[in-house]
């Protein structure tokens, strides 16, 4: 009798654990997928501001020197323009020179500026001292490529990480790329430094646009993941 | 086993070993009620530990469609008041992008758009990935290109603001599939 109670008990038993151990693992199981729930929606929205964008037309981006055109006479000096009375927003570049001949392809330009409009400037020929030189034979440099420049800089406020691959760009509404795709591959920061965008890190952005479209951007949008800014261009 | 039952006391006088046997079949009775009750019990817990795993697992699956739907997402993309109008088309073709702003893939072709709460056929909706190369399926952070054409884009001039909802399904992930929508006001601008 005493036996058969035992018995009967520890099967009691059994079976009582077998529903608690039924209930704790369905209990487990509800309590990782909540925490799951609860894991995916504590990610924050990306967070960043557009601190400035400026944008300056008819940049003179390059200036060239046939060799038939490279005068005589010269020193080594600094190359301003000016269309009229503007200054093309202080453009200047340094030259080298070869025997009193500026050195063909050796025109390096210190500030692009940019003109009014897309005709070519008149070129003054200074020396270092930026004394107007008076040389044997006029050098005349060729027409200026032109083009189109963005300047921005944004930054993250957020508390995450974020991937510059994960930016879209659009200029005017249009024409989206990925904030790593539209940078210069010379002169981004971004470039050859990764794609990350740490928290509180501010990124320059460069646009160096064809002159040919000369399409003025009013307005540049990012949109990364649920967040949208846009900012007018200055 | 009832009649010896009936006789205990006559049983007892007549030979003190018959009452062991007598306490032998006491003790087979309550052996057989607790049979009863071990099988009683146990087909008891069978159904409740049956019940609570169907419960259980109904609870689980609708935590994780919820889950997963909170995992969806799709958002306007760009300028929403630069949103294009060509002019150049008949009819009239108005472009704007969706970004996958989820988890999980999206089935463009389980989408429908409304303009001013009209309802664009699908006959007029045109999507394309953005991106070189270009993606092949709506994937996590992937941009749609949308271009509507309708008869009714025409009548729109410039500066018209819009009110364009979205909505689409997610592809099958283990057996469960959503849906994402948003609903956002724009501008065109030609």
């Amino acid at each position: 009798m005493g036996a058969s109670a035992g018995i009967g008990g520890l099967i009691i038993g059994i079976a009582m654990l077998m529903v608690f151990t039924m209930a704790i693992s369905s209990f487990d199981a509800q309590v990782a997928t909540g925490l799951d729930a609860i894991e995916s929606a504590s990610v924050p929205d990306p967070s960043f501001t557009i601190d400035d964008v400026n944008l300056e037309q008819h940049v003179i981006h390059e200036v060239s020197i046939t060799a038939a055109n490279r005068g005589t006479g010269y020193v080594d000096g600094i190359l301003r323009a000016n269309v009229g009375s503007d200054e093309c927003g202080g453009f200047s570049a340094t030259f080298s020179t070869t025997g009193g001949e500026i050195d063909v392809g050796n025109v390096v330009i210190t500030n692009h500026g940019f003109c009014p409009d897309s005709s070519t400037p008149t070129w003054t020929i200074f020396d270092t001292s930026l004394v107007v030189q008076t040389p044997t034979s006029v050098a005349n440099f060729s027409s200026p490529v032109f083009r189109q420049y963005i300047y921005a800089n944004i930054t993250n406020h957020g508390e995450d990480l974020l991937k510059t691959d994960d930016i879209w760009v659009f200029y005017n509404g249009e024409e989206p790329e990925t904030l790593t795709e539209s940078q210069d591959s010379t002169r981004s920061e971004i470039s050859g430094v990764g794609t990350n965008w740490y928290s509180g890190q501010t990124i320059p952005l460069f646009w160096d646009g064809e002159s040919s479209l000369n399409t003025e951007y009013e307005r540049l949008a990012f949109t990364a993941g649920p967040t949208t800014l846009v900012r007018s261009t200055s | 086993m009832s009649d010896w039952h009936s006789q205990p006391v006559r049983l007892h006088w007549c030979d003190p070993h018959l009452e062991v046997f007598i306490m032998a079949d006491g003790g087979v009775s309550t052996y057989i009620m607790l049979i009863t009750a071990l099988l009683v019990s146990s087909s008891v817990s069978a159904v409740l530990i049956q019940e609570w795993s169907s419960t259980s697992r109904v609870i689980q699956q609708q935590q994780r469609g919820m889950q997963f739907s909170e995992e969806l997402g799709i958002d306007f993309a760009g300028d929403p008041m630069n949103v294009h109008i060509d002019r150049t088309t008949t009819p009239d073709e108005i472009t704007f992008y969706v970004l996958n702003t989820g988890e999980h893939r999206m089935d463009e072709d389980q989408m429908e758009i409304l303009i001013d709460g009209q309802v664009i056929p699908n006959t007029g909706v045109s999507t394309s990935f953005v991106g070189t190369p270009a993606p092949l399926a709506w994937d996590s952070n992937v941009l749609m290109e949308i271009v509507l054409s309708n008869t009714s884009f025409n009548s729109l001039t410039d500066n018209t603001d819009l009110s364009v909802f979205v909505t689409v399904n997610s592809e099958e992930v283990a057996g469960i599939t959503s849906s994402a929508s948003f609903n956002n006001e724009v501008r065109l601008n030609g």
